[in-house]
């Protein structure tokens, strides 16, 4: 393990995995301040570009966007009340009455701080979590795989959206274009309709670019044409106003570790995302806090506590990805899309198949938080003027992208319009409230479903019942911790909604 | 543009009326039949089952929404002018997309795309036009063609 360790570590040391990771960062700042411009999306859009990397460097590039993106996401929430990236929705709250007051810089640099240090949280924990859940994964057979697929399946369909039937219903329209192509347990192709292009299934990038970057691009597009934004953003002079003093981070410390583990336990579940995360966060800050009366009004804990939320959850949401093969959010389904693309399959056994890559990831990840701090510091300025760009100029050079982008993976212009149509298909999605993330996540998994199905089937077939599932403990503990996750997941959500 | 609960209710009986189609009279003619040797389940038992949740969840949705207490309730899908101005950008990108890339190519068809978006959208400056043309052609270009090495669609010119 050592050996892998130092070799991983000298892959990360080129400058070639410094440079775009840092260059990731970066984009990601910058982008994630532009509300409408998801880190999703940038993510989606730049993941073409990382198949001509190897996998340390375009897997880091990826996630330093993500981490980039939920920290720029809260600068749009400070300043103009308008958050960058839904993770940022709950940083409005205490984050945007401190910029009224004029003080928006300290309100940043405690985004900043916070962010980092739940990075930095979630990362750890991914670390020492992947590994430990990825030995249990291997030791378990096909129903389990198949109740744990299926429980994520069901939490994501249940917690996704307004009601758990769009959510079910999306996931089951996931499930049916994974079907499509090859039987991943005869190889027979199937439902290709005789198009040679759909033999093996539908492509994933123009499918995933399609869903996450059109319907947005044409919801901007189609709004009213004085969409920029005409809120000022205004310092107060007075020097401590725009300074973060160490007894404001003391306040605020217990509520960073409280709030990282909670951001952790939501990452760790798959289908919660950072919104939720902050959410929560930022409720048991404000219920356990001495200043509770000052939530809402302006209050840095309340800032802190959002802001370590969503960025550990940004981190331990490849828990499930790396553990058991399962993308927590859309940003992971991108990641694990990214893997793809290396022909490295995720899940328990990819630290046995590419374990030097795995903790080249790790290690990047760190210094990617690193230059999150670093890069934050200089950005706040920049991104005054970055909420200035008009929408108009942007999203049109944007959707060029995104064309580009797909036709750039295999010089297909069929893949193009694979683009276009399931950029239409998630443009009515999103207009009647029809969750995404279902039907992503279980086109993603429905590989791993339909096999692990296919080998519980053949095992229940050989054991003349289905009942000898119950004698199998790993299976009843499973199946008690899905009954629980469940249970809990719901009423999280419900207290969120509310 | 609104949607009363009554339309949306048959927009959704019209997706179980799909799955039903899918199952009957798809399913048989796509999906190959096994040799009869294979063990557990059949190769179309998985987009059944998919199929099967759809049509469940659609159903029970339909139900539930004329079975709300206000009938007449809408939903707002577009705002005013939205729905046409939507209509007109997904237009432009298809045809871009579909006949403009084909036909043209990406270095006619682009600048001419996010010109005519763009001045729709609002943007009556030249010089701005201009350069957010030539400015996404060269990224796009430099990443895709340079650095990729990927030919983009030449259109006619690519005899």
């Amino acid at each position: 393990m050592l050996d892998a360790v130092l070799e991983a570590a000298s892959l990360v040391a080129q400058p070639e995995t410094i440079f775009f990771v840092f260059l990731g960062i970066i984009v990601g700042q910058i982008l994630g301040v532009i509300p409408g411009l998801t880190a999703t999306m940038v993510m989606a859009l730049i993941m073409p570009i990382t198949f001509a990397m190897p996998i340390w460097v375009g897997v880091p590039m990826l996630l330093g966007m993500l981490k980039g993106a939920l920290f720029g996401g809260s600068l749009a929430a400070i300043f103009i009340k308008t958050p960058g990236t839904p993770a940022a929705m709950a940083t409005i709250l205490d984050g945007h009455p401190l910029a009224q007051q004029g003080k928006g810089r300290k309100a940043a640099k405690l985004a900043l701080l916070s962010s980092t240090f739940g990075d930095v949280f979630g990362t750890l924990c991914l670390i020492f979590a992947t590994g430990f859940l990825a030995t249990i994964a291997l030791k378990l057979g096909p129903p389990e795989l198949l109740l744990i697929a299926l429980s994520a399946l069901i939490v994501l369909g249940t917690v996704s959206g307004k009601s758990p039937r769009l959510g079910l219903m999306s996931a089951g329209a996931g499930l049916l274009l994974a079907s499509i192509g090859l039987d991943p347990v005869t190889g027979v192709s199937r439902l290709n309709f005789g198009i040679t292009q759909l033999l093996s299934g539908i492509e994933l990038i123009p499918m995933l670019i399609g869903l996450l970057t059109i319907p947005e691009i044409i919801r901007r597009m189609e709004q009213n044409q004085n969409n920029t934004s005409k809120t000022t953003v205004s310092f107060s002079e007075k020097p401590e106003d725009n300074k973060l003093h160490w007894w404001e981070i003391k306040k605020t410390i217990r509520t960073l570790f409280r709030s990282s583990a909670i951001g952790t336990a939501m990452g760790a579940i798959p289908g919660l995302g950072a919104n939720i995360a902050a959410f929560i966060g930022y409720n048991q800050a404000a219920t356990s806090s001495k200043h509770s009366q000052n939530f809402g009004k302006g209050e840095i804990e309340g800032v802190a506590a959002t802001e370590s939320a969503n960025s550990s959850e940004g981190g331990a949401n490849m828990i499930p990805l790396l553990a058991l093969g399962i993308p927590g959010d859309t940003a992971v389904a991108v990641v694990a899309s990214a893997f793809l693309l290396h022909g490295i399959t995720v899940g328990p056994t990819v630290f046995v198949e590419a374990p030097v890559e795995i903790y080249a990831i790790f290690i990047a990840l760190f210094i990617a938080g690193i230059f999150n701090f670093i890069v934050g510091q200089g950005l706040i300025p920049i991104a005054t003027k970055v909420l200035q760009i008009k929408q108009r100029l942007l999203f049109p050079s944007v959707f060029i992208m995104a064309v580009a982008g797909t036709f750039g993976m295999r010089a297909s212009l069929f893949d193009v319009g694979i683009m276009m149509l399931f950029g239409f298909i998630g443009y009515v999605m999103v207009k009647l409230d029809i969750p995404l993330i279902p039907l992503l996540i279980a086109f993603l998994i429905g590989p791993m479903v339909e096999k692990n199905l296919q080998r519980t089937s053949i095992l229940i077939d050989a054991n003349d019942s289905f009942l000898f599932l119950f004698q199998r403990p790993a299976f009843l503990i499973l199946l008690v911790v899905f009954i629980l996750m469940s249970y809990l997941v719901i009423r999280f959500q419900r207290k969120v909604s509310t | 543009m609104k949607m009363s609960k009554q339309v949306e209710s048959l927009f959704y009986l019209a997706i179980a009326v799909t799955c039903l189609f899918l199952v009957f009279m798809v399913f048989p003619e796509n999906i190959p039949q096994g040799t009869g040797d294979r063990q557990g389940v059949s190769s179309g038992f998985f987009p059944t089952m998919a199929v099967t949740i759809i049509f469940i969840t659609s159903i029970l949705e339909a139900i539930s929404l004329t079975r709300s207490k206000d009938k007449n309730e809408v939903r707002a899908i577009w705002s005013e002018g939205d729905v046409k101005r939507a209509a007109i950008i997904f237009a432009a990108c298809i045809t871009y997309v579909f006949i403009a890339l084909e036909t043209v190519g990406f270095y006619i068809a682009t600048p001419v795309f996010l010109i005519g978006v763009i001045w729709f959208l609002g943007e009556k400056s030249w010089w701005k036009l201009i350069t957010a043309a030539v400015v996404v052609i060269l990224i796009v270009h430099f990443l895709l063609a340079v650095q990729l090495g990927v030919t983009l669609p030449q259109g006619f010119f690519s005899d």
